[in-house]
């Protein structure tokens, strides 16, 4: 179906692209007391790890971090995490970990050392919610009580999943609306980004993929008229193509796989139902859970996306791809993912936390896929590491990749979330790995190549941050990326506590 | 739309002629333009039958975009009206979206009425005219 096509579609009346807001569901929060916000707070003495996800009410202020250890020459520079920030406002918590509104933050590094600061995003909601002192927009898992109209899906933007820099703009993205622009010194919040006039206002989501070439890929759902679209940007931030096509069943797609030649989507079989949406369901409970579709996989020839190839897969749920690459002589596209069995994480999991409730993971794996493109079939192995937030050298995006780097669970206790950072070699299936410890709360960490390095993949650091739940304390860690298991070679400490986030970029000096 | 343009001006053509002696005037002020580019387009509809269908308003009007557009309906009988106005930045004539059918130009209703997964509901944007009246629609 073409462009044309959707708008006479469209055309009969102003369509909103997203959910109902009113209702008598689970998840529309009563007047008051909020039971939310009233359980985390009761569960929060015996539970340590909520303060991760407790949240912020204010912007946290530029502060130095204690370093132990010294940074290497050549990494300089700024290291962006985002993710959701504010989980409640005015005695009202958000039922989701996904909810809440972004924070920008930033380490800096510099030989002056390490200094963070963060920033909320100024999205129309956080406006809008801020001034009213209680969430008056929808959230992807919660609906307020009386909640506001909205004229799109930027009424709900919260910009809170990840970052980007392209063209010289760094971008907050979130999956369902625009990217919003943030200025990269100040944290402060630019405004919308407006990719061409008429896709003003499409999703654009958190996992766009930047090739060696700066070509970036990004693709956007519109979930209630099975929509995707796909963006291929230059690297000097010109348009080269928006396209929208539509897809039976669309699910919720997080993240995608981008080749030399192809663009590869997991379709884990939660699939949005437009008459759960209509009868006033969130937008997460606007999904089914129908194993019986399995997991199907879409490949779009970068320069046909309208000649779409599917495969079939066991029915799983994914986030997060590794990378994904072209086998040509085998005629296979190959790529990893972090697989769960189910929907439970983000259906149950992540929506437990916010209630400050633990039982069990998602028991997620690292999946290994071989998609043949001549006979239509996939095969797949899944090994058996609890792990999250899978990322490769940056210059591999795209291509045969041989080391995968992952927050990965191995003796956590009863708490959720991730104690150890890993390198996978995953023509080995050997690992290295660095234990933080069970009171260490370890989020997403990134490979940064070694300038003027000899672009060997691996050469390099692999840094991140964690919340050390004794300290009270954000840990900064800066490793040798092919040597884990030495434990970092520079560490900074903060003495406050920030928001476990989700995904973050290094830019260099 | 121009089609709906045309069959419009002829209907008020004919209820010019037969103005009644109960007629008021209708001005609406549209503000909020994005720009000064393009035309301010708006109809009023007499009923919620009419409501935002094709070739259904009782009245059509446009005026240069602005920071303060202004839309006069003349010579509407004493009775309920909606009205939708939005600003036609490219001169297309039409209220352009972008692939999901969200608009990407800006638009707005009488009384400010919003919808909530469209349109607001007649009733919504109503407006009892029982003498010469000014309203106030601000764009979004």
């Amino acid at each position: 179906m073409n462009r044309r096509n959707f708008l006479a579609g469209a055309a009969g009346a102003i369509t909103f692209g997203a959910h109902a807001a009113s209702s008598a569901a689970a998840s529309v929060v009563s007047d008051s007391p909020d039971p939310v916000f009233d359980a985390f707070a009761a569960a929060l003495p015996q539970h340590p790890w909520q303060l991760g996800y407790e949240g912020l009410q204010a912007d946290a202020e530029p502060m130095a971090l204690r370093l132990r250890g010294k940074l290497p020459r050549g990494l300089q520079g700024a290291f962006y995490r985002n993710g959701p920030a504010r989980h409640s406002l005015g005695g009202v918590r958000y039922h989701h970990l996904f909810d809440g509104d972004g924070m920008v933050q930033k380490y800096q590094l510099s030989e002056n050392g390490i200094v963070h600061a963060g920033k909320f995003v100024r999205t129309e909601k956080f406006a809008a919610d801020s001034k009213a002192g209680r969430p008056v927009r929808a959230a992807f898992g919660t609906i307020p009580a009386h909640p506001e109209p909205m004229t799109g899906p930027d009424s709900l933007n919260v910009a809170n999943t990840s970052v980007v820099k392209h063209a010289g703009e760094l971008l907050a993205l979130w999956e369902g609306g625009s990217a919003t622009r943030i200025d990269e010194q100040t944290l402060d919040t630019r405004g919308l980004k407006t990719w061409t006039p008429e896709y003003a206002g499409m999703p654009f989501s958190a996992h766009p993929k930047i090739e060696r070439d700066g070509t970036l890929w990004n693709f956007g759902v519109t979930s209630h008229l099975g929509l995707l679209s796909i963006y291929r940007i230059a690297a000097s931030g010109e348009v080269l193509k928006t396209e929208t096509n539509k897809v039976r069943d669309i699910a919720m797609v997080h993240d995608f796989g981008v080749t030399e030649r192809h663009l590869v989507f997991l379709l884990p079989p939660l699939v949005f139902d437009r008459d759960r949406a209509r009868s006033g369901e969130t937008f997460l409970d606007s999904h089914v859970w129908k194993p019986q579709l399995g997991m199907r996989v879409l490949v779009l020839p970068k320069d046909h996306l309208d000649q779409p190839q599917w495969f079939d897969l066991p029915a799983g749920f994914v986030f997060h791809i590794g990378n994904a690459w072209e086998d040509s002589t085998a005629g296979t596209i190959r790529l990893d993912y972090i697989r769960s069995p189910d929907a439970w994480s983000p259906l149950t999991g992540l929506r437990d936390l916010m209630s400050g409730r633990f039982d069990h993971t998602g028991h997620a794996g690292i999946a290994f896929v071989g998609l043949n493109l001549n006979t239509g079939r996939a095969n797949q192995t899944v090994l058996q590491h609890e792990t999250e937030f899978p990322r490769v050298d940056p210059r591999v995006v795209g291509v045969k990749h041989s080391q995968l780097f992952a927050a990965a669970r191995m003796d956590t206790g009863p708490r959720p979330g991730y104690d150890a950072v890993m390198r996978l070699d995953v023509s080995s299936g050997n690992t290295d790995r660095y234990r933080y410890g069970s009171d260490v709360m370890v989020e997403e960490h990134i490979f940064v190549p070694r300038p003027g390095s000899s672009s060997k993949e691996g050469d390099g650091w692999l840094v991140g941050t964690a919340l050390d739940l004794k300290k009270k304390a954000m840990l900064f860690s800066v490793f040798d990326a092919m040597n884990l298991a030495q434990g970092p070679i520079a560490q900074g400490t903060m003495e406050r506590v920030m928001p476990l986030g989700l995904h973050a970029i290094f830019v260099p000096a | 739309m121009p089609r709906q343009i045309a069959q419009t001006l002829a209907a008020f053509a004919l209820l010019a002629c037969a103005a009644a002696a109960h007629a008021f005037d209708l001005r609406v002020e549209v503000i909020n333009a994005k720009s000064d580019q393009g035309k301010m387009l708006g109809a009023v509809y007499a009923s919620s039958e009419a409501w935002l269908k094709d070739g259904q308003a009782a009245q059509v009007g446009m005026d240069a975009a602005g920071p303060k557009s202004v839309l006069v309906y003349r010579n509407l009988p004493a009775g309920s009206y909606g009205v939708s106005v939005f600003h036609d930045e490219n001169g297309n004539m039409q209220l352009d979206r972008n692939p999901a059918g969200i608009p990407i130009e800006r638009y707005g209703f009488s009384r400010d009425a919003h919808g909530v997964m469209g349109p607001p509901a007649f009733a919504e944007a109503m407006v009892d005219l029982q003498a010469d009246t000014t309203i106030t629609i601000t764009l979004r």
